[in-house]
């Protein structure tokens, strides 16, 4: 049906796609594991035509084809549907389904047709919504069905799904595997992307393992386990690739946070952290991991709570206020909010504590000592530090947004997704650099999608649901299904 | 910018050398235009901090206009000329410092866009000007010491000009220069001059970071009102009085002009001074250059936007 | 916009009719504010004039008070405008007010004529001052000349010089009333072949601009013995540039619109103002009596009966010898 070749795209700081394979039968659903930054989205994007490949052919029914824009692959009967929908809330179903090619009767639309032949579709997927609701008013679970319904429409053979039931609930996703099941014996081939290894045993045929942009394997499901398929993902480098974790601090907290809430993100939070410790949060996107960071260094307004720096109450309005108590946070998004891109790397090292090098006017040689200190310390790669820091590697643009922080002297270190975009060398570097960190006494926080991360890196874990701790795991509990019982509703009961 | 400048007065020399060979021509040129160009300096700053400032014009004929009354009355009290002077100083940069402390608070703590809230002040400072004086003038009742403000300056020795004339750089000029050193000063060398550009390119980066992006945005609107109303008082004092509904019209405008002539960046974060200056000088040029060739006057401005599209263009073709 | 002058015999007679009426009056009305005209209500004026943007429409605004606190026997609306479609505006909104009686200084003549229409189909009396419409609408149409304006100037210039000499043009803002002053005088110097026109640069009505352009004017001709300026500002803004020049003793000027101090320098003899042309913005303030004089016995079909429906208002030359005529130190222009 589908048949990937030696599949390569590289992006200017990582090579996502390193000479991939992958064949897709007819009515077969295929499954796509593999950590965060390991290729799948990447792959799926260009089977869909949204990138396009640097090398390597993709063979649709043994033809070669190349997808300029998601257009073509649609036209070539292949779609994706998106994790985020991609869908306009203010049409109606029969719209969407059939935006920019509606039916006519000359120059008017035929509104008619359009809503019988939208109803057909909508059959197909069981739908138990009319053509003619407005899509706004639908849930996400309904909008999955309408964009399943709208490639159905366009007579996709191949069904390209990115993690379509991290936004279901439990009874939501066993309706959407009998669809799964109903469009495989109409013979569409169904490309399945998820984190959750257990549904991949449920509703896959065969799983492609995928790391670091490199195919590891390809198995049919009864040949594996969703055990093996984590060892397969991670790979033998499981052991060496994070440090050996600091000794385990005690002590007084240096951070205390006490029942803080953000209206509709976070309720009643209360956690400590000791000098020297490493603990992770983790959590579902959306769970409002950021949001309680965010409040603690007063980048939003919290509702309740307090926050203890050496057990001395603390207020904390600005990042200034949260600055001068020796509390750092580094952003997630570093393009948005961690960096300013328009200026040079070395002027970013020195932002936040400017005051030491520029009070109120610069003391060139000074600040140039200091920059070049963290330049060196955390081996950041940048040819000129005066160049814009908007040319240099995820990787490398990450420590320097870590070393801004360093550079205020903090007490308390709070990481929001430290690895995100950043290629595996620059990754290792920064849990070597956390861990360094820890043993100096440093109190960090880090937040992460990346279960294998948080286990590796910290020494225990926190989990929040919905904005409420749902539990704190240590030791030997920290596990990926540990974690993620606590931190999903629907994965609890399958587990 | 700076060799589109000197081209423009090679060319300009060539043609006519009799006005440009004149050693009064840089200088004339530099006073008349040195108002605009205080302006435009610290319209630089503004813009850099990702704001913009269309209320300037308006606010110079205010602070003009009151800084004019106050020396009215102190001397119609029998204060001296000069202390009365002194004080129509005070006023006019104080009131200018205190409209931007407006302006910026209206943009800052009430979240209204530079846009709007200086859209307003333009139209509300003019109205406030025109209604001291019912839309006409105020004349200062100080011929001689004033009226040096706009005229009076620094003799420049052993420089003689035509007619026994000695070179004296004005005190608007001497305040233009000033400007420039000063807001190249804090735009460089100073945590200020950083945060500000960091504030024009990603404000929200710059809250993350730490920094007051308010308290640095009011300083932005304060800098530029203290100096519109230094700028606007040489002005009352060139002509000796206030022409309430004229003084500084369209400054903003011609302000703007030259800040983006000179390169920088209208969506902020990006930006330098002495372009600016050139940009400001460039301007006066082109001006002088049209009034000279005896131009109808209904070309004039379709000329003058024309060059000032072609200097941007330049400028783009220089900086990517 | 700008400058007009009329002091004909009408304003003579204007004049004293204000005068007149400001100190006597209808006992009746200005006694007891009792309703006077034929409905037995105050009649209701509006004045629809150019905001304040220079020395010349400032005065307007100012002449249009003084005027209206001479008539309490009427209501009076002011309405000022930036432009020509904020008058139109202005108009449109009058005529659902219930107006009697209005008085039109048009920013631009063809723009407003139509809203203009709209009022008299109402049956609103208008009079017109300084710029008339394009159709006749009017009822009284107090006439501006800015021809006369820049012929008489120019005339001067051409006596005074012998009709030998080397004119500099300031020019305003490029508009009818600017192109009918410059036209006109053109025409005068054309045809005078010792008079050379050097330049015609812009001073926009404004004395910054005038003295920044005559400065350049002064580094490009060696010699300039005259400057005819459209208007008294500009003339003021040249005469520093003149002076920072230190070439005083070479050039005279004259401007017009009769700016009190223009004319206080022409009385005391300055040489660089030896004349100025009158175009007063009291010119609005006659308009103003003529409305209220009409419209407040409610006996207007007999005043129309006699009232001329054009009146074109003169200007006049001042000079030394009858500058005290002219000379108004309490106006604010």
């Amino acid at each position: 049906m589908l048949e990937v070749k030696g599949l390569v795209k590289e992006f200017p700081s990582v090579r996502a796609l390193d000479g991939v394979d992958l064949d897709l039968r007819a009515g077969e659903v295929h499954g796509v594991v593999g950590e965060n930054g390991a290729g799948k989205s990447t792959l799926m994007k260009i089977l869909a035509g949204i990138y396009q490949a640097d090398a390597g052919e993709v063979l649709l029914e043994g033809k070669a084809v190349r997808f300029r824009n998601t257009g073509e692959a649609i036209a070539s009967g292949v779609a994706m549907i998106h994790q985020e929908l991609n869908l306009v809330d203010e049409l109606s179903v029969a719209e969407n389904i059939f935006l920019g090619r509606e039916p006519r009767k000359g120059p008017a639309l035929d509104r008619q047709k359009m809503s019988v032949d939208a109803q057909a579709f909508l059959n197909e997927v069981h739908s138990p919504f009319g053509p003619d609701v407005k899509v706004g008013s639908l849930s996400v679970a309904g909008k999955q069905l309408v964009e399943i319904a709208k490639a159905l429409s366009y007579e996709a053979r191949i069904l390209i799904m990115d993690e379509p039931t991290a936004v279901l609930s439990d009874r939501e996703t066993s309706a959407l595997f009998d669809l799964i099941a109903r469009l495989k014996k109409r013979n569409v081939s169904i490309l399945y992307i998820s984190h959750l290894l257990r549904e991949m045993m449920i509703v896959c045929d065969r799983v492609t393992v995928l790391r670091d942009g490199r195919l590891i394997t390809t198995l049919a499901v009864e040949d594996t386990s969703p055990a093996l398929l984590a060892n397969l993902m991670v790979g033998r480098e499981l052991e060496d690739y994070y440090p050996a974790k600091p000794p385990f601090p005690s002590g007084s907290p240096a951070l205390s946070v006490k029942g803080i809430a953000v209206p509709r993100h976070v309720h009643e939070l209360s956690f400590d952290l000791l000098p020297g410790e490493i603990v992770g949060l983790a959590g579902l996107v959306g769970s409002g991991r950021t949001e309680a960071a965010e409040a603690i260094v007063g980048l939003r307004a919290k509702s309740a709570g307090t926050v203890e720096r050496d057990g001395m109450p603390i207020k904390i309005r600005t990042a200034r206020d949260a600055m001068r108590h020796g509390i750092a946070y580094v952003s997630e998004d570093r393009k948005a909010y961690g960096l300013i891109m328009q200026m040079s790397t070395a002027q970013n090292v020195t932002l936040a504590n400017l005051k030491a090098y520029a009070n109120p006017v610069v003391n060139g040689a000074k600040e140039r000592a200091a920059i070049k200190g963290w330049i060196d310390d955390l081996g950041v790669k940048a040819g000129n530090p005066n160049a814009q820091i908007l040319f240099l590697s995820g990787g490398n643009q990450q420590k320097v947004s870590v070393a801004k922080w360093l550079d205020t002297k903090p007490k308390v270190l709070i990481l929001d997704e430290p690895t995100r975009g950043v290629d595996v060398g620059a990754k290792r570097e920064i849990y070597n650099l956390i861990a360094k960190l820890a043993a100096e006494g440093l109190a960090c926080l880090v937040i992460s999608s990346e279960m294998q991360e948080l286990i590796g890196l910290c020494h225990r874990v926190l989990v929040v649901r919905e904005g409420r701790l749902m539990g704190e795991l240590a030791g030997d509990d920290m596990t990926e299904q540990n974690i993620m019982a606590l931190a999903a509703a629907v994965q609890q009961e399958a587990a | 910018m700076l060799i589109a400048f000197i081209v423009l007065m090679i060319g300009y020399a060539i043609w006519r050398p009799d006005i440009v060979l004149n050693p009064e021509f840089l200088p004339r040129l530099v006073n008349q235009n040195a108002a605009v160009g205080i302006v435009a300096i610290f319209m630089t700053l503004v813009i850099i901090g990702g704001g913009i400032d269309l209320s300037v014009g308006s606010m110079m004929g205010l602070t003009a206009s009151l800084g004019l009354l106050a020396l009215n009355k102190l001397i119609g009290d029998g204060t001296s000329q000069s202390v009365a002077t002194l004080a129509a100083v005070v006023v006019s940069v104080a009131v200018g410092a205190f409209l931007g402390a407006v302006n910026g608070i209206a943009i800052t703590w009430g979240k209204i866009a530079p846009f709007i809230v200086t859209l307003a002040g333009m139209a509300a400072y003019r109205s406030i000007a025109t209604v001291l004086a019912a839309g006409g003038e105020i004349r200062s009742s100080s011929s001689e010491v004033f009226a040096e403000l706009g005229r009076g300056g620094l003799t420049v020795p052993f420089l003689v000009l035509e007619r026994d004339r000695a070179l004296i750089i004005t005190w608007p000029v001497i305040v233009f220069f000033l400007s420039a050193l000063v807001a190249g000063f804090l735009l460089n060398w100073t945590r200020y001059g950083r945060h500000l550009i960091a504030v024009g390119a990603n404000e929200k980066a710059a809250i993350y970071s730490a920094i007051n992006t308010s308290k640095v945005k009011v300083y932005s609107y304060v800098l530029m009102g203290l100096f519109a109303g230094a700028a606007a008082i040489g002005l009352a004092g060139r002509m000796n009085s206030v022409s309430t509904s004229q003084l500084g019209l369209y400054y903003e405008l011609d302000a703007i002009a030259a800040v983006v002539i000179g390169g920088t960046s209208m969506s902020g974060g990006r930006g330098r001074i002495w372009t600016t200056v050139i940009g400001v000088l460039l301007l006066g040029l082109i001006t002088n250059m049209l009034v000279t060739s005896g131009l109808s006057v209904y070309w004039q401005g379709a000329v003058k936007g024309v060059i000032i599209l072609l200097a941007v263009l330049i400028q783009r073709g220089h900086s990517d | 916009m700008r400058r007009f002058a009329h002091y004909t015999a009408l304003l003579a007679l204007g004049g004293a009719l204000l005068i007149g009426c400001g100190q006597k009056g209808d006992p009746v009305s200005l006694g007891q504010g009792q309703p006077v005209n034929a409905q037995g209500k105050k009649p209701k004026i509006a004045i629809s004039i150019p905001a304040a943007d220079h020395g010349w429409t400032a005065g307007i605004g100012w002449w249009a008070e003084q005027a209206t606190k001479l008539h309490p026997e009427c209501d009076w609306v002011i309405e000022t405008a930036q432009n020509s479609g904020e008058q139109i505006n202005d108009l449109e909104t009058l005529a659902s007010q219930g107006i009697d009686g209005i008085v039109i200084l048009a920013t631009e003549s063809a723009p407003v004529t139509p809203a203009a229409k709209e009022l008299k189909e109402k049956g609103i009396f208008i009079v017109n001052v300084d710029r008339g419409f394009t159709e006749d609408i009017a009822d009284i149409f107090l006439e501006g000349d800015n021809s006369a304006f820049g012929r008489k100037s120019a005339e001067y210039i051409v006596q005074k010089t012998g009709g030998k000499g080397k004119v500099l043009i300031l020019r305003g803002i490029p508009s009818t009333v600017d192109t009918d002053r410059y036209e006109a005088a053109m025409a005068v110097f054309k045809g005078t072949p010792g008079i050379q026109v050097l330049d015609a640069p812009a001073g926009e009505w404004n004395r910054e601009k005038a003295l920044n352009v005559t400065q350049a004017m002064l580094a490009k001709h060696k010699q300039i013995d005259v400057i005819w300026a459209a208007d008294d500002d500009m003339a003021l803004g040249a005469e520093t540039a003149i002076k920072e020049a230190g070439r005083e003793n070479q050039i005279w000027m004259i401007g017009g619109g009769g700016m009190k101090d223009v004319v206080k320098r022409v009385m005391d003899g300055d040489k660089m103002f030896p004349a100025d042309i009158t175009y007063p913005p009291s010119m609005i303030a006659t308009g103003i009596h003529l409305a209220a004089s009409s419209l407040r016995d409610g006996k207007l079909a007999e005043i129309k009966k006699f009232m001329p429906k054009r009146i074109k208002m003169d200007v006049e030359l001042i000079t030394p010898a009858n500058a005290k005529d002219y000379y108004f130190p309490d106006s604010i222009y």
